[in-house]
């Protein structure tokens, strides 16, 4: 019955974040900083029990249906449904979209070949590595053509080749003018792509800036560990 | 948001929650163990003596035998499947998942309804259709009212579903299919609880009676499926049981809906 009684913690406090159109920001913090919470917040999954979340000028809790046709998400882990055929289930996320018949086919092969994932149309999701999960959830959060990406550690489990065709889809999208959003552990990772950053440690943030600002200095791993010692 | 695309939105979600379904074998085993049960409503018209059953013609004998099975299994296959499918449909990434997407929570909570509706229907329609078979053969006649007969069962795979849905929303886990085949056992013994009630002290009397009066009566809704398919001659006045389990239905759904569109 652990759902009766739930325990109350505080996972995000008084956190104050603004994010500009077409940049790549990345959301850093230890294990438990409250990254995923902010993330699940950001989708509607979680209701934040003060303060708002503006998405695109708009309220988030007025208008979430309109703000997450422009949204894509890729959860922390692959946790996608085992029981679809790869293309299936990007079939069904096209219907909720109200994405067309036609223009279906092509965003779905688009998706795919982005990824790499053209050739495992037809596999069961189960049959899946774990890398082509992560992948195919990618896939998944660009199936709407979103203008905001939120990305929950979406370089975990990825093997060089993958990361490096990952990091070449973030710089096409940004050029597109599209706003990602990332959480990430893989600090080197996120220097090379990510325009801006900030650290957050039990729910609260530490530190914000510019990743071109970092590179004069030291490296964005020195500041987080910094960040986080200093705290 | 229209009723068109909310509509839409809930039978796309209910189309994968029969995905999800489809998948549990344990639900083959209880179609097949049911049609097996079904099969045995052959027995009376194949020895044809009314005495061994307590002076039923084989029709009315073989009804029964076949409304005992289909009932039995459609309950186990409700609530079995259902915990199985409400694990995997309400697990917390599936949810957050979905909520990513264009839709509102209760859209889920509805999909997931009618989703497993759907597959419960669908094992219904086979069950009774392989009963309809076994009769229709045996008499050479157009039995059609065993669907009006069967179509009680319907209702009460809606109330499995409803009160699975509503127990998982408090606890979510198997829990929720336990406290589920306790009411419903609980809505056989209605009316003889009341006789009982009767020597409880005032003040408790009161909400005793309100928790009895709220239960649905399973054994009136058999009694009037049995009296469909003239099994039996109970008189049992339709409307009000009708009427007594919609309103039921109706509150318990509300308090899941409210219960599952409160974000976390």
């Amino acid at each position: 019955m652990h759902a009766l009684r739930r325990e109350c913690i505080t996972a995000v406090d008084d956190l104050n974040l603004q994010i500009n159109t077409g940049e790549i920001f990345a959301f850093l913090g230890p294990n438990g900083a409250g990254k995923t919470t902010t993330i699940n917040m950001l989708v509607g999954f979680l209701k934040p029990s003060a303060g708002t979340i503006r998405i695109f000028g708009s309220e988030f809790s007025r208008a979430s249906v309109e703000i997450k046709r422009r949204i894509g998400y890729l959860p922390e882990a692959a946790h996608l449904p085992t029981h679809y055929r790869v293309g299936e289930l990007l079939e069904f996320y096209c219907e909720l979209f109200f994405i067309g018949r036609k223009e279906r086919k092509r965003r779905i092969d688009s998706v795919l070949n982005g990824v790499g994932l053209e050739e495992q149309h037809k596999k069961l999701i189960q049959e899946l590595s774990m890398g082509q999960k992560r992948c195919l959830g990618l896939a998944c959060a660009l199936i709407n053509d979103p203008d905001l990406l939120l990305l929950d550690e979406p370089t975990v489990y990825l093997d060089p080749l993958i990361l490096e065709k990952i990091r070449t889809i973030l710089v096409q999208l940004k050029k597109q003018n599209k706003t990602i959003f990332m959480s990430s552990h893989i600090l080197s990772e996120v220097e090379k792509v990510c325009d801006s950053f900030a650290i957050i440690k039990d729910g609260r943030l530490l530190c914000r800036g510019l990743t071109r600002d970092l590179k004069d200095q030291r490296s964005l791993e020195e500041e987080f560990l910094q960040a986080i010692k200093k705290q | 948001m229209s009723i068109k695309y909310s509509f839409t939105i809930i039978q796309l979600i209910s189309r994968d929650v029969f995905k999800v379904a489809s998948k549990e074998r344990l639900m083959y085993g209880f179609l097949v163990l049911s049609l097996l049960f079904v099969l045995l409503a052959n027995i009376p018209f194949l020895i044809n003596n009314p005495d061994l059953f307590e002076g039923m013609t084989p029709k009315v004998a073989s009804l029964q035998i076949g409304f005992m099975g289909i009932n039995v299994f459609l309950m186990l296959t409700s609530v079995f499947i259902g915990v199985s499918v409400l694990q995997d449909v309400y697990a917390e990434h599936n949810i957050a998942l979905l909520l990513s997407k264009p839709l509102k929570r209760w859209h889920i909570l509805e999909g997931t309804c009618f989703g497993l509706f759907k597959i419960i229907f669908l094992n219904w329609l086979i069950m009774v259709s392989s009963l309809m078979i076994i009769v229709n053969f045996h008499t050479v006649e157009v039995n059609a009212f065993i669907w009006t007969g069967m179509s009680v069962s319907l209702v009460l795979a809606m109330i499995y579903i409803s009160l699975l849905v509503f127990f998982y929303s408090f606890a979510p886990n198997a829990i929720s299919g336990i406290l589920t085949v306790f009411i419903i056992i609980a809505g056989f013994g209605v009316s003889l609880t009341k006789a009982q009630l009767a020597s409880l002290p005032q003040p408790l009397l009161f909400f005793v009676k309100l928790g009895v009066e709220a239960i649905p009566k399973i054994n009136l809704l058999f009694g009037i499926s049995m009296n469909t398919l003239g099994i039996f001659d109970i008189p049992i006045e339709t409307f009000p049981v009708f009427l007594h389990t919609f309103i039921f239905l109706l509150v318990i759904h509300l308090i899941s809906y409210f219960r599952f569109n409160r974000p976390r």
